[in-house]
């Protein structure tokens, strides 16, 4: 029975009555290679004839790397935002070297709302996970890790708004910078 | 003094291997410290997720009695049972779940959730196995909230020894190349010069010697007043300077690593060892960030690892031919990790811990070469929109 149903598992993904995001129509294809080039990897759909695997591969060979640029522009952008904050403030109300330090840390606390605290409020609006799987999700999608356990839009009995696989893939982008960034940070502090 | 020198040999050979063994403990120490937690981790999940309590849920229950009140109604023509069991059955199992079959005690015994480990800290993440638990999900993030900074303090410690490796291969291979042009250069000065053997034959035995040393290229273009004139060995003399140019920078590199000065006193060499296995610690990232070879290298470096691990897969994997085996590492090895190939025997792939590190390592290193080429593209390009803007203002 276990592999009857193993089987019919990966079928299910290759016929209809899934959402949009598990067919291999243009936003399921896009979402996968938003999976792909940033490693995440979720797996709930990944090629399985031999020319889209061997697409992939060459596919990731040049998308990592151009994942991997756009990451570190986006640190950079948020970076000197968080600098020039830093400058203006400064500039206004005088402050020394406390005001580096207050705010790092304001930046810090802001990314953590926005990029870990706030989305699970989002998903489980619109994915009916509870807060915590939400959180759960989000960890394991900035990490990188992506099991595939929890994978968005994946319902096929509840409807999505246009917008939301949009400000998704937003998210994973920024976060994913942001928590490189944060990285980044404290590995300096240790060294 | 004589005293000194006859007691000297033997402790040399001590200081050799106390030299030895601090020049390779950081290193070791960073691997095993990894190693000891994915073996902590281990233990930790097959002991919360394997003692998970199985209890057949309301949707399991249901899901079998569908089944079997589907297969009651079935009716003896075989073909036409065929169409409505996929049919009725196709809703039914809409409504599975993975964690109805799966025998948590299995599954997440040791070497299972040392594979899941594993995917953790690498973020691989295939997904065949997760936690189900709430403390499994809230420990998995904990774990890899410092599994995956470790990781990647060894990725860059052995990204440096490999690094180093690497751009030594490849300059050795320069210095050759530069000694056929030049042995060719000489050649063809030759076959132009058909006057006395002996002035030839210095020539040739002063390539010779002076060939040995890169540095001294410039000296014997310098020398041969007749080079000067000839277009042709003005390239030569170019490529040469460029290469020249690079040996010097190398050589610089190497002299401003500290000297060790050997001092009679050995309090004073243990204090120097010590400081300079801290020193290390600081420097550890920055041979990645010299590297410089071609980029069409790394990819070759790459395809030929991950044919040789595909070759050897289907050996034990028996259901995976070379290209599929070939995709499985590729995905992998970049840390995607769909999750799509199921592995009939995970504790082999965990001996090929080592290989899997060293993969992901020279992938690493090819994507931020990668990273680096197409930031110099971009300023190309850039550079080349901007100089179009301003002609047509001039």
């Amino acid at each position: 029975l276990q592999d009857i149903i193993q089987a019919y598992k990966s079928g299910i993904t290759l016929q209809g009555n899934s959402t949009s995001l598990g067919r291999w129509d243009f936003s399921g294809s896009f979402f996968f290679s938003i999976s792909t080039i940033t490693t995440i990897g979720y797996g709930n759909l990944s090629p399985s004839t031999a020319a889209g695997r061997v697409f992939c591969v060459f596919f990731a060979v040049f998308g990592i790397p151009l994942n991997l640029v756009l990451l570190n522009s986006i640190g950079q952008l948020m970076l000197s935002g968080a600098q020039h904050c830093a400058h203006h403030l400064e500039e206004k109300f005088h402050w020394q070297k406390k005001a580096t330090l207050l705010i790092r840390v304001c930046a810090l606390l802001i990314g953590l709302l926005l990029f870990l605290l706030l989305p699970p409020v989002l998903f489980s609006a619109k994915e009916g996970w509870s807060y915590e799987e939400g959180f759960y999700y989000s960890f394991i999608t900035l990490t990188t890790i992506g099991f595939g356990d929890y994978v968005i839009g994946m319902n096929p009995d509840r409807t999505y708004p246009g917008w939301y696989k949009n400000v998704v893939s937003l998210w994973i982008l920024f976060g994913m910078a942001w928590l490189a960034l944060l990285i980044k940070f404290c590995i300096n502090l240790l060294e | 003094e004589f005293r000194m020198a006859l007691t000297s040999q033997p402790l040399q050979g001590k200081k050799r291997c106390k030299k030895i063994f601090w020049a390779v403990f950081p290193h070791a120490c960073f691997i095993l410290s990894l190693v000891i937690y994915a073996f902590l981790g281990a233990l930790m999940f097959s002991h919360i997720e394997g003692n998970r309590k199985v209890n057949s849920s309301e949707g399991y229950r249901n899901f079998l009695q569908g089944l079997w009140s589907i297969s009651k109604n079935l009716s003896d023509n075989m073909t036409e049972n065929e169409e409505v069991f996929k049919e009725k059955i196709y809703n039914l199992l809409g409504t599975f779940e993975h964690e109805w079959f799966v025998d948590p005690k299995k599954i997440w015994n040791f070497f299972g959730s040392l594979f899941f480990c594993c995917t953790v800290f690498t973020t691989v993440g295939y997904g065949n196995t997760y936690p189900i638990t709430r403390t499994g999900k809230y420990l998995c993030m904990l774990y890899a909230l410092f599994g995956i900074p470790l990781m990647f303090l060894v990725l860059t410690d052995m990204g440096d020894i490999l690094a180093t490796v690497l751009s030594k291969c490849y300059n050795e291979f320069r210095k050759l190349q530069s000694k056929i042009l030049a042995s060719k250069l000489c050649s063809v000065f030759m076959c132009k010069k058909e006057s006395e053997t002996q002035s030839r034959r210095s020539l040739l035995m002063k390539s010779k010697v002076i060939l040995n040393e890169p540095l001294s290229i410039v000296e014997v273009l310098k020398s041969q007043s007749a080079l000067k004139r000839k277009p042709v060995q003005y390239r030569n003399a170019e490529i040469f300077e460029m290469l020249i140019a690079r040996e010097k920078e190398y050589t610089k590199l190497s002299r401003t690593k500290s000297i060790e000065r050997w001092s009679s006193c050995p309090e004073l060499e243990r204090g120097k060892t010590m400081t300079s296995v801290i020193e290390n610690f600081d420097k550890i990232g920055k041979e990645l960030e010299k590297l410089d070879v071609p980029i069409l290298l790394m990819v070759l470096v790459i395809f030929v690892y991950i044919s040789c691990a595909a070759a050897i897969l289907p050996k034990w994997e028996t259901n995976l031919d070379f290209q599929e085996a070939f995709y499985f590492c590729f995905i992998t090895l970049t840390t995607i990790g769909f999750g799509d190939t199921q592995l009939q025997h995970p504790r082999f792939f965990l001996f090929l811990s080592l290989y899997i590190i060293i993969g992901m390592e020279i992938v690493f290193i090819a994507f931020k070469l990668g990273q680096d080429r197409l930031i110099v593209f971009y300023k190309k390009v850039i550079s080349f929109c901007g100089e179009k803007k301003i002609t047509p203002k001039k």
